[in-house]
């Protein structure tokens, strides 16, 4: 018998017409890795809730058709009660935790369950071995990183000893590398303790190679499709580079790890020239010598220390108009505090930051950002209007700016960031793309020469990324100069021109695209990864030599 | 490591030492034990809230009492009569008074700030009795989501700063106290649905009459009412035990006093059926008491008894009153030692219970 079975499921929200899943059947053996993928908004978070009666005991709603999780139908038992069969990990690490210490948070499950200590004693012990976070067991919770945050959340889950492990989107707010430690982990879990696994999850790159089943929500109240992980890769139409590239190569059977993919590359005949400067950046011709005007953007030199720590030695970046530069690193590097240095909101101790040749040290951020707009990693913290055009009207209104004497016409600007449909809506109803593009529309409604942006595809599917890049390019062409802080390597691939690399505050490489990212074993792309040369970074870099 | 209610003990005996003995001397004493206390556990003796604090009230004490107060026979200025309220000799006397009730006022300043040193709040809230347990868990995650909204009015002050924000008037304060709003209520909401997840509020199969928290809609669940025994037995419990007082105050039969004491007996039996109905749940932390604790018990309560018995038996020792004229204050060194056993835990030498927040690199 599965051990969760999904009969003729439909569910609607309350207050809502349309269901967010519509007559869905689905099986899970014990012991299955099960991925679920889909856009945003396609009902996979109703999906996993529906698993642990979350959904509708918690958030309300119709439930027609029935659920059953280990012989146990979800009507007739809520969330507490399954507790001890499902545990679930939710998206965001620090929302989920109900005491201050990481051992304590471990036991809260098993205290109200009214576990005795002793057992409890040995349950705790061995959920933080099975995570690996023994060394963190008297941390604050506060203080851990995101990667360990979700590791010990996992770990809270795992407490009770359920059966079924539910995670919904667990990843997407840690940088790559806490990414994959907790992604180990999960795959440790499930081949060790044989424990069953449903993760949604939209880096597909990452997880696809250890699915034993994929489900895909095409969207909202659509029929899902569910199969062996190749089948459903080559039933949709977004995903990775390497299994697109795959499919339009027609490769067979589907590569879906690099190790898999290199069979075929090693058979194919393309250019695999070395680095030469004539090599044009993905997507573009290479800017002449005679595009190269005076840098909008000119940080010289600057140093910055927060409480005796020095973040940022001496640090030089310039940027020309037109030009997008990617800025990777490590964590903690100095990235996020480069771009709070530039607009102000941090006072660097020494150096000079220059916007079209002017200093801006010293004056305030909200005069900064009249030329520089900055959109931070966190985009909800930005909006609080009643309304999408709202946010942009505040923005216009805060810089003394009225509709009429607007850089941008905000109905244009919504228009070409595809919001038009959601202008009088609620933000933070939106999808986590659409509200990511609401915080970008109001900041760029003011037509800042220069933008930043901190991790502007953090929780983005592939669609809504590809709508970003596109969005990218066009201001770029219009002369926009681009700062990006970002881990996706995919992204920079596809559209920056320069890449710069940041260690210990400092820059360590600066160069264009292909040439950083051939040369670096961490920073390339999945298709680099497959022929290691630096004409081919993305997958129109194969095909265009077809 | 001491036990959490050996330090309780601890403290509720140096409050009552610093609120029974008025006089200066032995008011001195507290504060100094308190500061060896907080040395010793690696909190900084001296650190400077706690002194500047201190030197700020008796200051402002003395000035206040001496400018206001005119009674005393040691005038050391005379302020003109026709200025209104401070008008009038300004006197050792009121200056003492007033310093004396500052440090008063330091001294139990001192004593809370020791609590806040040695133990760490969620160890209190875990002291909660059982029936409580909610209520205490409803403290501990509101001390977690102080440092939290902090966190996040930061990041809401810095976006809206980007967006050309500035702060002119009180109406510019939506900007920031609307997304801050927003984003505690759903990460409270999130918090919710973890907890569901996690089990909280489940009926454990030991446990059989944990219904307190039954919200469920099912109708499977839809108990028959429940008759309020406790609440019943409490609230008449209560009002006996003011009834007797009452009584007693008025006729003195010892009528009063066998209400009282039926009145207490209905409230520790309605407060025994409260917690036999509360979710049975466990304790993953052991509560350990080691000799220390008991050391700990026994030096806090014997200054504290000794207080009492002087109290009762000749007030005067205790009291330090300037008016008419300023004396020293009367000293009793026994009572003195006494007191000192205050600063017994500075000389454990035990490692403070540290909650490590070191930042991960």
């Amino acid at each position: 018998m599965p051990q969760i079975t999904f009969d003729h499921v439909t569910f609607a929200y309350p207050e809502s017409s349309a269901p967010a899943l519509r007559d869905v059947s689905l099986q899970v053996e014990a012991g299955q890795f099960m991925l679920v993928v889909g856009p945003s908004g396609s009902g996979k978070s109703t999906l996993l809730r529906c698993i642990n009666g979350l959904a509708p005991h918690f958030s309300g709603g119709t439930l027609a058709g029935r659920v059953l999780v280990d012989g146990r139908d979800t009507r007739e038992h809520p969330p507490r009660d399954l507790a001890s069969v499902v545990g679930f990990v939710f998206q965001d690490p620090e929302a989920q935790f109900v005491t201050e210490r990481v051992e304590d948070e471990l036991a809260f499950a098993l205290e109200n369950a009214g576990v005795p200590q002793l057992t409890m004693r040995k349950r705790v012990e061995e959920v933080l071995d099975a995570l690996g976070i023994a060394s963190l067991r008297n941390r604050a919770v506060s203080s851990l990183s995101g990667g360990e945050q979700q590791r010990v959340a996992i770990a809270a889950a795992l407490a009770l000893q359920p059966k079924i492990l539910v995670l919904d989107e667990p990843t997407s707010q840690l940088d790559p590398q806490s990414a994959e430690d907790v992604l180990s982990a999960l795959v440790r879990l499930n081949a060790d303790l044989g424990l069953t696994i449903v993760l949604a999850e939209h880096r597909l790159e990452r997880v696809l190679q250890y699915a034993d089943r994929v489900v895909f929500l095409p969207e909202a109240g659509a029929t899902p499709l569910a199969g062996d992980p190749r089948e459903v890769m080559e039933a949709i139409a977004l995903t990775p580079p390497l299994v697109t590239l795959g499919k339009a190569l027609g490769w067979r059977p589907l590569p879906l790890t690099i190790k898999e993919g290199r069979r075929f590359a090693g058979a194919l005949s393309v250019e695999r020239g070395a680095w030469s400067d004539d090599l044009p950046p993905s997507g573009r011709p290479a800017l002449q010598a005679s595009d190269l005007r005076p840098p909008v953007l000119n940080a010289r030199d600057v140093w910055l220390a927060y409480d005796g720590a020095e973040v940022l030695r001496g640090v030089s970046l310039a940027v020309g108009a037109g030009e997008l530069i990617a800025l990777m690193g490590r964590n903690g590097s100095g990235k996020t505090t480069l771009l709070r240095t530039i607009v102000g909101l941090v006072r660097p101790q020494r150096g000079q930051v220059m916007v079209n040749g002017a200093s801006v040290l010293g004056q305030s951020t909200a005069d900064i950002c009249r030329q520089v707009g900055y959109v931070p990693q966190n985009p909800a913290a930005l909006l609080f209007a009643d309304a999408v055009r709202d946010e942009l009207l505040i923005t216009l209104r805060n810089h003394g700016l009225d509709e009429a004497t607007a850089p941008v016409e905000p109905g244009e600007l919504l228009r070409t960031l595809g919001l038009s449909d959601v202008a009088t809506l609620y933000p933070r109803d939106l999808s986590t793309g659409q509200r990511q593009r609401t915080a970008l529309a109001s900041v760029l409604v003011t037509r800042p020469q220069v933008l930043l942006l901190d991790e502007p595809t953090r929780g983005l599917d592939y669609a809504a990324k590809a709508t970003l890049t596109g969005i990218l390019k066009r201001w770029q062409a219009q002369g926009t100069a681009i700062v990006m802080v970002t881990h996706d390597v995919e992204l920079v691939a596809t559209c920056a021109d320069r890449v710069a690399l940041m260690a210990e505050g400092e820059i360590v490489v600066d160069g264009p695209v292909r040439q950083v990212l051939s040369e670096s074993a961490i920073f390339s792309s999945q298709i680099n990864k497959l022929f290691g040369a630096p004409s081919l970074l993305t997958v129109d870099d194969v095909l265009a030599q077809r | 490591m001491l036990n959490a209610r050996a330090w309780l003990v601890w403290i509720a005996a140096a409050l009552g030492v610093a609120m029974l003995a008025t006089n200066p001397l032995y008011l001195v004493i507290v504060l100094l034990c308190a500061a060896m206390v907080r040395a010793g556990f690696g909190a900084g003796g001296t650190s400077l809230p706690v002194w500047r604090f201190g030197v700020t009230v008796v200051a402002f004490s003395t000035f206040y009492n001496a400018l206001l107060t005119h009674f005393g026979d040691t005038a050391l200025v005379t302020l003109p009569r026709a200025l209104p309220l401070v008008g009038g000799p300004v006197t050792l006397e009121a200056a003492a008074f007033g310093a004396t009730r500052g440090l008063a006022l330091w001294a139990l300043f001192a004593v809370v700030a020791v609590l806040n040193d040695v133990v760490s709040p969620y160890e209190l809230v875990r002291l909660t009795p059982r029936f409580l347990r909610s209520a205490g868990l409803v403290i501990s995650i509101m001390l977690a989501f102080v440092p939290q909204t902090i966190k996040s009015l930061r990041q809401v002050r810095e976006a809206q700063a980007i967006r050309g924000h500035r702060l002119r008037g009180v109406r510019d304060l939506t900007a920031l106290l609307v997304p801050l709003m927003t984003d505690s209520l759903e990460k409270a909401v999130q918090l919710a649905e973890a907890m569901e997840a996690r089990g909280y509020g489940q009926i454990s199969p030991s446990g059989a009459k944990s219904e307190i928290r039954n919200t469920c809609t099912c109708a499977a669940r839809k108990r028959k009412c429940r008759c309020p025994k406790s609440e019943i037995l409490m609230a008449g419990g209560l009002s006996g035990v003011l009834l007797g007082w009452l009584i007693e105050a008025y006729w003195r039969n010892g009528m009063g006093w066998a209400i009282i004491v039926a009145g207490v007996m209905a409230l520790a039996v309605g407060l025994r059926l409260v917690t036999a109905r509360a979710p049975r749940t466990t304790r993953y932390r052991r509560q350990t008491w080691s000799a220390r604790d008991t050391l700990l018990v026994a030096s806090s309560v014997a200054p504290l008894a000794a207080i009492i018995a002087v109290t009762l038996l000749d007030p005067q020792a205790l009291a330090f009153y300037p008016y008419p004229r300023v004396t020293l204050p009367p000293f009793d060194a026994r009572l003195g030692l006494c007191l000192a056993l205050l600063s017994a835990p500075a000389f454990f030498n035990v490692e403070r219970r540290v909650l490590s927040v070191e930042r991960s690199t």
